[in-house]
């Protein structure tokens, strides 16, 4: 009898121990003084074993260690004087075939296409390729291991990239350490500009941006009082539901529930809460891999809130999954879609996509095109031997670079210039429908939360 | 009175015994087995993802993506995702533990090849179905059928929680009034003797397991209809949760299972209403550890019902 008791209580904590392994993803979003190279101290452990100090100077990491075992053979890269043209490679990080795929493939594509593009011109002096690492649904700590097979692999001189917070968080040092310049097209977690990565980039607005703008437009352009926001827990849903709150308070809504939870199956709690509630819009800071459950079971019960999200819920999950349930909810993101653009260079661009792969072009696609222009711009720069170093030079001291989506130019930490834009799409008909910039659509008041 | 025990309270109850009864018909998959070879099958996730599963693809063949099926599918549905987890649960046996048994191995070889199959299962339905969620066919129209406590009650709550109820009141007449389960209950009292006594212990746990997984199965139907989804790794938490739910009650004890569940469920709801919904799991384990401190037995104590 004892010995029973006792083994049902080594298997009870054993299921305990599991249980929490999984809940562990979630890493706690703190800002770390600036500084070259250093890991956020609450990111997974890319670097075992070594303090941010530690890995900066000392390179005691294995991964400072192999950045600068590379270092040299890249600055100084042996020029085999053969005639073809060397082969010189840009690296793409993110989630290709995982639940969050839908936000990151479109992107891979449009850099794939202008890489094309640009070899078929032929005014390239290198021969370029992408090199895409598929980091499976977007998980920081899987991240590491990629972005080491970029680093170790003398061809890439950039990456487009990062896709997610998580993973740009887990990765920034190593990039760094290997002077390798990562420019993201979709991170938008305001906190990862703060590390001080000399080698990191952003090519469009923060949450901090989004949160802003989306709090003053509920409150103000759309008029609605009791708002519930819900986030995914992750370095990015936690960091847009903060913004949003504060800019719903600011703008003077009424933020009626403000709770966190990880991806489920089952939301039972959290929709009874915003039953509970009476919110009038029920917004998801989170990934598209979960907000049309979310929105789904909350429907179920019958409920009539506005379901909005941010960029991060504008994915082709969200349409496919959500179905019917989906008729009116408004999405807000940072990025432009191409194919809702009245410039012509867009309209090319989204035209050419849809020839090249039968579909219309998704999200981040008119960004991570502008990133991936950005880093052909550099290599031509550089002639017949681009660098890492060469290419970094470029991309920080880019001035006026025309890009679709916008016109670049960096602030001292790397954001873009001028780059906080928020816009907004309701879902007409099963389908992502343009309504403007969140700013334009406020009736007049301007938004006060943005910086 | 915080609102959680005052108005919201009606929402939670429901909520509650909504998951509760999904977590009980688990549950009594662990406790049957538990009851006649002192085992944990940890498996037993994968039989109830395996329930899911089956009915997802039955809908899928009639329900358009998307749609919504007739009700009447979702009844049809209970045939093939019972038999499928019921057959699972059966292979199981005589793949993982029936080798075992015959070499009377040590209990800690059990839980080893527990976990073996339970992972087994697990990815070779990732390598099948892929990574990413799939949508599970609805079949039923929301609607509100009465009202509780001043808030709506929703019609899938309470199919849920009615044919949970049923399935938990039929298992008990089973193992009460037929032949077989006396003989159940014979061999879970003393498998030796019920053997000299004429039972065929080999057939009576491939009965256990049968049954186990079937109600298992059954549970993954309502969990799919109730939340639209299936994955590959759906089973861990709800089968970790009604792991807990068993030793709760009493592991051994089918009314352990079923008051187990729900009390599970309740809790958890009541707590993620008054702490917010982060602290669902972290009440649902509390509670566990509390009743093994108290009552290691749990409510009913260990004995087949």
């Amino acid at each position: 009898m004892k010995r029973r008791r006792l083994f049902v209580a080594a298997v009870v904590a054993m299921g305990l121990v599991a249980l929490a392994c999984q809940n562990q993803k979630a890493g706690p979003t703190t800002s770390s003084a600036a500084g070259d190279c250093r890991t956020p101290p609450t990111a997974p452990p890319a670097t075992p074993g070594a303090s941010p100090t530690a890995a900066a100077k000392a390179s005691a990491s294995p991964a400072a260690t192999a950045a600068a075992t590379l270092a040299p053979a890249v600055t100084s890269p042996a020029a085999s004087t053969t005639s073809t043209k060397k082969v010189v490679k840009l690296g793409f990080l993110g989630d290709l075939s995982g639940g969050n795929a839908g936000l990151v493939v479109s992107a891979e594509k449009s850099a794939a296409l202008a890489i094309d593009q640009a070899n078929a011109k032929g005014d390239l002096p290198v021969s370029l390729q992408i090199d895409a690492k598929d980091n499976k649904d977007g998980t920081a700590d899987t991240a590491p291991a990629l972005a080491q097979q970029l680093i170790s692999d003398p061809a890439v001189v950039g990456v487009i990239g990062p896709a997610f917070s998580g993973e740009t968080k887990a990765t920034g040092a190593l990039f760094c350490q290997a002077g390798l310049t990562d420019v993201t097209q979709s991170a938008t977690n305001p906190a990862l500009t703060t590390y001080g990565w000399p080698t990191f980039f952003r090519a469009l607005a923060t949450d901090a941006v989004q949160g802003g703008q989306d709090g003053a437009y509920i409150v103000k352009g759309l008029g609605k009082k009791r708002i519930a926001v819900i986030n995914d827990k992750s370095d990015y849903g936690s960091g847009l539901a903060a913004a949003i709150v504060k800019s719903v308070k600011d703008s003077g809504g009424n933020v009626v529930l403000n709770q966190g939870i990880e991806p489920t199956t089952d939301y039972t709690t959290i929709v009874d809460s915003v039953l509970a509630a009476k919110a009038d819009v029920l917004y998801y800071a989170g990934y598209d891999k979960d907000a049309p459950l979310l929105e789904k079971q909350y429907r179920q019960k019958l409920g009539t809130a506005l379901f909005m999200g941010g960029d991060g819920d504008k994915g082709t999950n969200f349409l496919k999954e959500g179905g019917a349930a989906d008729e009116g909810a408004i999405l807000t993101c940072p990025c432009l879609d191409p194919n809702a653009s009245s410039d012509p260079a867009a309209q090319k661009f989204a035209a050419d996509y849809k020839a090249k792969y039968g579909e219309i072009a998704g999200i981040y696609s008119a960004e991570a095109w502008d990133v991936a222009n950005m880093f052909i711009a550099a290599i031509k720069s550089a002639g017949a031997n681009p660098t890492r170093k060469s290419v970094l030079d470029y991309i920080t001291n880019l001035k006026d670079f025309k890009g679709l989506s916008k016109t670049f130019n960096w602030t001292s930490t790397h954001e873009v210039v001028a780059g906080d834009i928020t816009y907004v799409y309701k879902v007409v008909n099963g389908k992502y429908t343009l309504l403007g910039k969140a700013a334009d659509l406020m009736g007049g008041s301007t938004p006060s939360a943005t910086p | 009175m915080p609102a959680c025990l005052t108005s919201e309270l009606p929402f939670r109850i429901i909520g509650g015994l909504s998951s509760g009864g999904v977590y009980a018909l688990i549950a009594i998959g662990y406790t049957l087995v538990y009851g006649v070879l002192q085992l944990i099958n940890f498996a037993h996730s994968e039989v109830f993802m395996s329930g899911i599963l089956a009915g997802t693809l039955f809908l899928g063949a009639f329900v358009p993506a998307g749609g919504t099926g007739s009700p009447l599918l979702l009844v049809a549905a209970v045939i093939p995702a019972m038999l499928t987890s019921g057959l699972l649960a059966v292979t199981i046996e005589r793949i993982a533990y029936r080798p075992l048994r015959k070499r009377g191995a040590p209990r800690l070889a059990y839980l080893i090849s527990a976990i073996g199959m339970s992972l087994f299962l697990q990815y070779t339905v990732q390598v099948w179905r892929g990574v990413n969620p799939e949508e599970f066919p609805n079949t039923i129209q929301p609607a509100a059928w009465f009202r509780f406590g001043g808030v709506d009650v929703f019609n899938k709550d309470v199919i849920v929680i009615l044919s949970a109820l049923a399935m938990v009141v039929a298992l008990e007449a089973f193992v009460r009034r037929t032949k077989t389960g006396r003989a159940l209950r014979a061999t879970a009292q003393d498998a030796e003797a019920a053997a000299l006594m004429g039972v065929n212990i080999d057939r009576i746990i491939m009965v256990t397991f049968f049954i186990g997984g079937a109600l298992a199965g059954f549970a993954g139907l309502l969990f799919g209809m109730n939340f639209g989804r299936t994955q590959w790794n759906i089973g861990f938490l709800p089968g970790i949760k009604a792991f807990t739910a068993a030793v709760i009650g009493g592991i051994g004890s089918i009314r352990g299972a079923l008051v187990g569940g729900l009390v599970l469920g309740l809790m958890e709801n009541v707590s993620a209403g008054c702490f917010g919904t982060q602290w669902r799991d972290v009440v649902a384990f509390v509670l566990l550890v509390g009743v093994l401190m108290l009552r290691p037995t749990g409510i009913f104590g260990e004995k087949m019902a």
